[in-house]
């Protein structure tokens, strides 16, 4: 294992953290375990696969179209099929979703076939020297993107009115309400906001590797682990997350052997949740380990504010 | 709620009855209905067995792929290495999954929520990438069964529906049970459970090794029904999300929930449905959507609170009935 | 629950039972050739199949359980028009000569899933539901060897093509008894990559990317086994989970080892990383050969960067196949000129062999055709000759392909190839 390795996969962590950061929204703010999210991904990555097949543009900037289409098709599933399930039980939502997540694959699977599709673009098949290691542009670009997205939904969580509204909308939907906060919209919002960060993930993806129908659900698996590292609800440490998986993949691969990067990867999961099931950087010490996931005021705004 | 033993004996007899018929089948309906049959069954028990944690204890795992596979990995192995017979290989294989479950227990009933069904989903996943390398059960390339050792068609196909009606008569009797009354209790409120001096850990610990022995007894038929097998196929995530989903579709914590789900999705959307393979999962997700928007409690769900309509009374408490699990975001619905 | 709804709960059950008693024995699911919306060119054929042409008897029922979706979804279409093609040829010239009668063929195709345990479903369905006398496979051993064990344990005739002999015949201990495989040897498979890359001038230096899956462990053992044999050295091998993303370390690792051979026996998805990996990183062998992902849509899933890299190939125009061109030529259009349109031919053979064994049975009883089937010798087909060995085998020829542009022209062996060998591999130039 080199240092040049480590740095490659901690900058291709900042993907993973781009794939994750949607579904770490969802659920923090909405409290629904969105199935959808890896088909999401990879509708991004085919919306602007079919544009760039037409119009040979840089992918990254087909975001212009997908990023508002995929957002208006998220808002509407959301306020159409989702609001009203949300609050009857968990798994009502997570019923539908996977019930989307299907829907989605058989529409790719229709449209695409199973092969993998890609795209190209000059940052994507390159790598610079730096320090003497050959650092893969594409990854760099991702991790810029990351940080940038990243850093751009804190300041808005944190800084505006309308953060306030969200984060309101998610610790007491009831008070906020009252407040009136509109929780529907903020709900259809939020999640049409996490599936156009999604997209842009899946446009990402795309040029970098490639995406495929069935790899929904690997896509989801992966953002799970990621937000579960980072903290549930809490934006930077998606980030962390995506990093750790990243970096932790590429040094049991070096050390060991790839095979037993995925295994080390989950071992991690496991240890991390046993010990700190909300995440590794949360400064509040947790309440009684109850029921973490289903309180809605313990995981979220504190940390999210924070 | 815990029955008099007397209307516990008729439920009983119910399932006998059911076990009867089932038995008495092949030879007397046609080859293709008893082969829809046999795989329904399969589905039956994987989603009933699931139905007892996931459902009636409120865990969603989605680690339930260990112990299909462990399940029919163990008998595997005691039939090829080990040169034992089927019967003792599939009490094997239920044993093991057993084993493993109470070894798991421990950490993984730590977590709660959304945790514990990521921690199980994680377990899944290191276990398929453990198989896949493990050159004892013949790594990526599985295990083949000596088609002479197994048992014949008929034999097969009475197996199976003992053991699926096993899975229903064990949830049945969890129900209407104390310990069921204490699991329930657990997962609708755990700090209130705790409070009247249940162990919420112990209950779910029970429950879990419960479901993993269950789990392993139907991944071995599993086995028994493939004759080769392959750690992708028999550590597939999909086992347990399948189940899952029939049991939430069915109706979670109730036993006709996962034999109705199991119906509907296997069935009425896969099996009809085969013919039309490219938008076989447009419509499968479709009918998800459709059947969870009408009824969030399943079918039972649905069912249960039509007839209190019908009957002109509420439907006040009843044991089985599904408890929302987010008390706290109850109010916009 | 009180006794109303327990008697209740009896009865569904009974109702339920009915109602599938019911379903299984009039519609049985399932669709027959016509019902194909995929393949255009066989829809001019298709009518034949369903009038059965000058054919009088009753059909004949074949039926193929194939990966139409799921991650093996590529193959399922060509090899449903294969299939098609074949049978709709064979009813058009009058159908199968049966003990004096001509009967027509009738095909039954269902979605396996590229699922291994829903291709023992479907094909015990094919069996009891649409009384098929005979089985034709799909493709790779995962697939093919539950669809053997089928055949054997319900004693029904099935031939699969596209799935590499030996993986097909280690799987059963006993040999198989109604199940045959007609594809490659990989012992020959795996001696392509090193014979084909002679042809261009390297060092001898092998790095092999292999995956977890039963053909990167069994294929990666016999490249390791072979390259000396060939005058090679394998100076690197590392083996991946499905799903790896990150490449860098190894290309690097291959890269720094001088290797100008690079085989990867690994998923199409991570056999795209991998060569985005290896241009990114300015790592440009001398031959390169994505097995198992270079076969089908490379160009599509890497885009240029596709160009000149190579995999092995099991059809040519003078390989000893006859009339095996006009099929080509019919679908090349459709399923490219490559290796998607040898997958038509090695599905159209299959049902020739078993056409042929119907027809020496003089008989549709399984085992009369079982019997037929493993006495075929030297049977002329558009794949090749073939004779099927006493362990249920017919080896076919090999022959290496390579991408260039839109097509994967023959460039081994000398005498078959149909286009020079661009060397080192043009797409990943730096």
């Amino acid at each position: 294992m080199t240092a040049e390795a480590l740095v490659n996969g901690a900058l291709l962590g900042g993907l993973y953290a781009l794939v994750a950061l949607g579904l770490s929204l969802v659920f923090g703010i909405m409290r629904v375990v969105n199935l959808a999210h890896g088909i999401i991904v990879i509708a991004g990555a085919y919306f602007a696969i079919v544009i760039t097949r037409q119009v040979p543009v840089d992918p990254l900037l087909t975001f212009l179209v997908v990023g508002p289409a995929i957002f208006l098709i998220a808002a509407l599933t959301q306020r159409l099929l989702l609001q009203r399930l949300i609050g009857q039980s968990l798994e009502a939502p997570l019923v539908a979703t996977f019930g989307l997540l299907l829907v989605g694959q058989g529409l790719f699977t229709y449209v695409f076939g199973t092969s993998p599709l890609s795209m190209s673009a000059p940052w994507a098949q390159n790598s610079i020297s730096v320090f003497g290691m050959s650092i893969l542009t594409v990854n760099m670009v991702a991790f810029a993107l990351a940080v940038a997205v990243i850093i751009a939904t804190q300041l808005v969580l944190t800084r505006t009115r309308f953060g306030a509204a969200l984060r309101a909308s998610a610790s007491d939907p009831e008070t906020a309400s009252t407040l009136g906060v509109n929780i529907n919209k903020m709900h259809a919002l939020t999640f049409g906001i996490a599936a156009s960060i999604a997209a842009l993930a899946g446009i990402v993806y795309g040029t970098g590797l490639s995406v495929n129908p069935n790899d929904a659900l690997p896509m989801l698996v992966l953002g799970f682990t990621v937000v579960v590292m980072g903290g549930v609800g809490n934006v930077p440490g998606t980030l962390v997350g995506g990093v750790l998986v990243g970096v932790v993949a590429a040094a049991v691969g070096g050390l060991i052997g790839p095979v037993y990067s995925p295994i080390a990867v989950n071992v991690l999961l496991l240890i991390l949740l046993l010990v700190r099931p909300r995440g590794l950087f949360v400064r509040t010490t947790p309440r009684k380990p109850k029921t973490p996931a289903v309180t809605p005021n313990a995981a979220t705004p504190a940390e999210v504010a924070a | 709620m815990i029955g008099s033993p007397k209307r516990i004996g008729s439920g009983i007899a119910v399932w006998l009855v059911i076990l009867g018929v089932l038995l008495y089948l092949p030879g007397h309906i046609g080859r293709g209905p008893q082969e829809i049959l046999l795989n329904l069954l399969i589905w039956i028990g994987l989603a009933q067995a699931w139905n007892i944690i996931g459902g009636v204890g409120g865990q969603l795992s989605l680690g339930h792929s260990v112990f299909v596979g462990a399940g029919g990995y163990t008998l595997a192995m005691m039939m090829i290495k080990g040169g034992l017979s089927w019967p003792l290989a599939v009490i094997g294989g239920g044993l093991l999954s057993a084993l493993l479950a109470w070894f798991l227990a421990l950490p993984l009933l730590r977590l709660s929520g959304v945790y514990f069904t990521i921690g199980t989903s994680a377990v899944a996943i290191i276990a398929l990438g453990w198989m896949v390398t493990w050159d004892w059960t013949g790594e990526a390339r599985g295990l083949n069964i000596p088609l002479d050792a197994l048992p014949s068609k008929t034999l097969k196909f009475q197996l199976i529906a003992f053991l699926a009606v096993l899975c229903c008569v064990v949830t049945y009797l969890i129900l209407h049970s104390s310990f069921g009354l204490r699991l329930m209790a657990v997962r609708d409120d755990e700090g209130a459970a705790s409070a009247l001096g249940v162990s919420p850990r112990g209950v779910k610990a029970k429950a879990f090794i419960v479901s993993a022995f269950l789990t392993g007894l139907m991944g071995s038929t599993i086995a028994i029904n493939q004759a080769s097998i392959e750690p992708y196929s028999m550590f597939n995530l999909r086992w347990t999300v399948t189940a899952l989903v029939m049991v939430i579709v069915g109706g979670m914590g109730t036993v006709w929930g996962p034999v109705i789900g199991a119906f509907i999705i296997y069935y009425l959307v896969d099996r009809s449905l085969q013919d039309q393979p490219v938008i076989q999962a447009l419509l499968s997700g479709v009918l998800i959507i459709l059947v969870i928007s009408v009824a969030p409690d399943g079918v039972v769900g649905l069912a249960r609170s039509a007839w209190a309509k019908v009957r002109g009374m509420r439907d006040s408490g009843d044991g089985d009935q599904q408890e929302p699990l987010t008390p706290g975001v109850v109010a916009h619905a | 629950m009180n006794r109303r709804k327990s008697v209740a709960a009896v009865s569904t059950v009974a109702a339920l039972a009915m109602t599938l008693a019911a379903c299984g024995s009039s519609s049985g699911g399932g669709s027959s050739s016509s019902a194909a919306a995929t393949s255009a060119s066989a829809s001019a054929s298709a009518s034949a199949s369903d009038s059965g042409g000058g054919a009088t008897g009753d059909p004949i029922v074949l039926g193929t359980t194939l990966p139409l979706t799921g991650p093996l979804g590529v193959f399922g279409p060509p090899i449903q028009a294969g299939y098609e093609q074949a049978v709709a040829a064979i009813n058009a010239a009058g159908g199968v000569d049966v003990g004096g009668t001509k009967r027509p063929l009738k095909l039954v195709i269902k979605d396996s899933k590229s699922d291994p345990t829903v291709v023992t479903s479907t094909t015990k369905s094919l069996i009891t539901d649409d009384q098929a006398v005979a089985l034709l496979g799909s493709v790779t051993p995962p697939l093919t060897i539950p669809f053997s064990v089928v055949a054997d344990q319900e004693q029904i005739p099935a031939i699969s093509s596209l799935t590499p002999t030996l993986a097909w015949k280690g799987a059963s201990a006993a040999g198989w008894k109604y199940a045959y495989d007609v594809f490659v040897d990989e012992v020959e498979q795996t001696a392509v990559n090193f014979q084909a890359s002679d042809l261009v001038e390297n060092n001898k230096k092998v790095y092999l990317f292999t995956d977890t899956e039963e053909d990167g462990k069994a294929m990666g053992g016999l490249w390791e086994q072979q390259a000396s044999k060939y005058g090679y050295t394998i100076v690197g091998r590392s083996n991946f989970p499905p799903g790896t993303t990150d490449f860098t370390q190894f290309v690097q690792k291959a890269k720094d080892s001088g290797a100008d051979v690079v085989i990867a026996q690994i998923i199409p998805p991570d056999a795209v990383a991998l060569w985005k990996a290896m241009k990114a990183l300015k790592y440009q062998p001398k031959t390169a050969w994505p097995e198992k992902a270079g076969t089908v849509g490379f160009n599509q899933a890497v885009g240029p960067l596709a160009e000149g890299a190579s995999v092995f190939g099991w059809w040519a125009p003078k390989n000893g196949n006859e009339g095996g061109q006009a099929v080509y030529d019919a679908n090349k259009a459709q399923f490219g000129d490559g290796l998607g349109t040898a997958c038509v031919i090695a599905a159209y053979a299959m049902v020739q062999i078993m056409a042929d064994a119907i027809t020496r049975a003089g008989s549709t009883e399984p085992d009369a055709i079982n019997t037929a089937l493993a006495a075929t010798k030297d049977l002329p087909t558009v794949l090749a000759k073939i004779t099927i060995g006493p362990d249920h085998r017919a080896v076919t020829p090999v022959n290496a392909v390579q991408w260039q542009g839109d097509a994967q022209p023959i460039v081994w062996p000398a005498d078959q190839a149909t286009a020079k060998m661009l060397a080192p591999v043009p797409g990943l130039a730096p």
